[in-house]
């Protein structure tokens, strides 16, 4: 297919079955990049970028070397299970999707937000590789929930060979039904599922501690049953080595997992950062998408 | 149907149906589950429970979690079976609803039990007037309500062959009278096929539910006053059979729908879509009008708020006036 827009950004980041910290390092500065690319070339010139930015090291490190699947089987029986319950920023997961070969990197730049393109700012099944259809808040975990309790019984209660991956927002944690998952997990001992909560701080309108406080975070998790552990989302290895935990059996056996993981919102971009609560979703121009490239290096 | 008791009243009927037929569904194909919000009870899917409790669930009183549930678990290739009081299934979770099992075209089977008024003794807040309204303007959807209990056993196992979402909604099933056969002998349901049930030439009542039996009835008091009525049971809501309602209207030029729902948004609504460019006929609808049950006898209920075979009769006597 021919398409109107082409990226000029370098590909820095290749996939590959062994990324080290440098690379996995490098595919999250490619998907912020590519992230303030396709926001500039949407249809409606806007994204979710605020959150996208957050998530991105998390993003990266998801599937550049945690999600065990197969872009050319994207059905594929015992893949692992990544559902992005926080949908609006689906702008980051198309990214790391382009990149891991699920489709050509120029859909990106010309199917976001464009009228009859398969890439939505929320994103639907029609999208291989794509686990469910999330953008209305706090679905995901529940959805997670299904996958995992079903995926044990497809393996005859032995422990399933894969793991389901939940990315939810602070911000839907302020949602009912995502505890109404946080119960049905521990209740059916979903030692299989994963929870990651991008914890940068920020609801819409204003810091989550003054609209709505989830402190204290931690413990609210753990009292619900759950195995929690606390990284810095925004620190590759060390969200590596949380995951790394959180997916063996005697961590905690018969318990889901969650890793809250505190990250800063625009990252790193710093007049996104200074201005969170402007920078939710937003436009970008000519002369702010410029800016954007400068800060990440180009 | 086996007889038992719960909370005091006979399971039969309708809710027979649906506990034999799951269990023969389950018995079938081991991909079938059911998901449970704490109704189950009164909804007789406790064999199902009790004989394959590995493939059942209960999630609490938590109709959203259950929804998106059962969309996980049909993603992962299972038929999964959501028995719920129509009521909170349809308003509690309907964001649900729309966007994973409609839009995420999941493949998954919604039941919605005590339909229209037929919780009577809970009021307002239990009885799901709308419910048709809800699902029936959502995409990818198979809207069905059967006229009694074997046409429901065949609705759900042909709601298991269709790949996509479909919702049921059926009555309370110890409503006396009500557990008999409607249709005519060797019928087999069919999505978007709809029988016509008796034949006649002045005046088609649609009819669908609990209202089907009702417009027989009707039809059999209005030819003692002369006027011949054909009787379709819409058992198949969405997709519509628009031939056969064309074609009964053309040769009799009016038409009386009739349903255990709001008018607003339900069968009736559904019947208007399909005719207005096709066949525009006066047509008079029986249902709920625009207000709130109560808790009260059910005959009560259907007194009050025109759910007789009586209002059936007057409508199409109006009109063949």
């Amino acid at each position: 297919m021919e398409y109107k827009n082409k990226s000029n950004i370098q590909v820095i980041s290749k996939y590959k079955k062994e990324m080290s910290l440098k690379d996995l390092k490098d595919l999250a500065l490619q998907l912020r990049r590519d992230v303030i690319e396709l926001t500039y070339y949407s249809g409606t010139k806007s994204s979710h970028v605020g959150g996208e930015l957050s998530a991105a090291d998390m993003m990266a490190v998801l599937y550049g070397s945690i999600l065990n699947v197969d872009p050319e089987n994207p059905q594929w029986e015992d893949r692992d299970i990544f559902i992005n319950s926080k949908g609006h920023c689906s702008g980051l997961q198309y990214a790391a999707m382009a990149w891991r070969g699920y489709f050509e990197r120029d859909v990106l730049f010309n199917e976001f937000n464009r009228i009859d393109g398969r890439l939505q700012e929320h994103a639907n099944m029609e999208l291989p590789g794509i686990e469910a259809p999330t953008g209305s808040l706090g679905m995901g975990l529940c959805n997670g929930c299904g996958y995992a309790w079903t995926g044990r019984l497809k393996n005859k209660h032995k422990i399933p060979p894969n793991f389901v991956y939940v990315m939810l927002g602070d911000g839907e944690c302020t949602e009912g039904q995502t505890w109404e998952g946080v119960m049905l997990a521990a209740q059916q001992k979903l030692s299989n599922l994963i929870a990651i909560v991008d914890y940068n701080k920020y609801i819409i309108s204003a810091s989550t501690y003054n609209v709505m406080d989830l402190e204290p975070f931690e413990q609210k998790w753990e009292s619900f049953g759950w195995h929690t552990q606390r990284a810095d989302g925004n620190d590759i290895a060390a969200f590596k080595d949380a995951l790394e935990k959180a997916k063996k059996y005697k961590t905690a056996p018969g318990r889901p997992r969650v890793i809250i993981a505190d990250t800063i919102k625009g990252k790193p971009i710093s007049f996104m950062m200074k201005d969170a609560i402007n920078w939710h979703a937003g436009h970008l121009d000519e002369e702010l998408y410029k800016k954007c490239m400068k800060e990440l290096g180009l | 149907m086996s007889e038992k008791l719960m909370y005091g009243s006979s399971v039969k009927g309708m809710r027979a149906a649906l506990g034999e037929t799951l269990m023969e569904l389950g018995h079938e194909n081991e991909k079938v589950i059911v998901i449970d919000a704490e109704t189950g009870t009164a909804t007789n899917i406790f064999d199902f429970r009790d004989t394959f409790p590995e493939r059942f669930i209960t999630v609490g009183v938590a109709e959203q979690s259950a929804i998106s549930f059962a969309f996980g678990a049909s993603r992962n290739g299972f038929i999964p079976f959501v028995p719920l009081f129509s009521s909170f299934l349809t308003r509690r979770a309907c964001d649900q609803i729309f966007i994973q099992l409609g839009y995420g075209y999941a493949n998954v089977k919604l039941i919605g039990c005590y339909c229209g008024f037929t919780s009577p003794n809970t009021g307002a807040t239990h009885q799901s007037i709308n419910d048709l309204a809800i699902i029936r303007s959502m995409p990818n959807f198979t809207v069905i309500e059967t006229a009694d209990p074997l046409e429901l056993s065949q609705a759900l196992k042909e709601a298991a062959k269709i790949e996509g979402p479909v919702y049921i909604r059926m009555i309370r099933g110890d409503i006396s009278k009500y557990d008999g056969t409607f249709n005519k002998e060797g019928y087999q349901f069919k999505a978007g096929k709809s029988p016509v049930l008796r034949e006649g030439s002045d005046i088609t009542l649609i009819a669908c539910g609990l209202m089907v039996p009702r417009a027989l009835e009707a039809a059999e008091e209005l030819l003692k006053k002369g006027i011949s009525a054909e009787v379709i049971n819409l058992s198949s809501i969405k997709p519509i059979d628009t031939n056969t309602i064309v074609k009964s209207l053309k040769k009799t030029g009016k038409a009386v729908t009739a349903e255990n729902h709001s008018i607003m948004g339900g069968m009736g609504s559904a019947v208007l879509e399909a005719i207005c460019d096709k066949c525009p006929v006066p047509v008079k609808m029986v249902g709920i009008l625009d207000r709130y049950g109560e808790s009260a006898e059910l005959d009560d209920l259907f007194e009050k708020y025109n759910l007789r075979a009586a209002d059936i009769i007057k409508a199409a006597v109006d009109l063949c006036k």
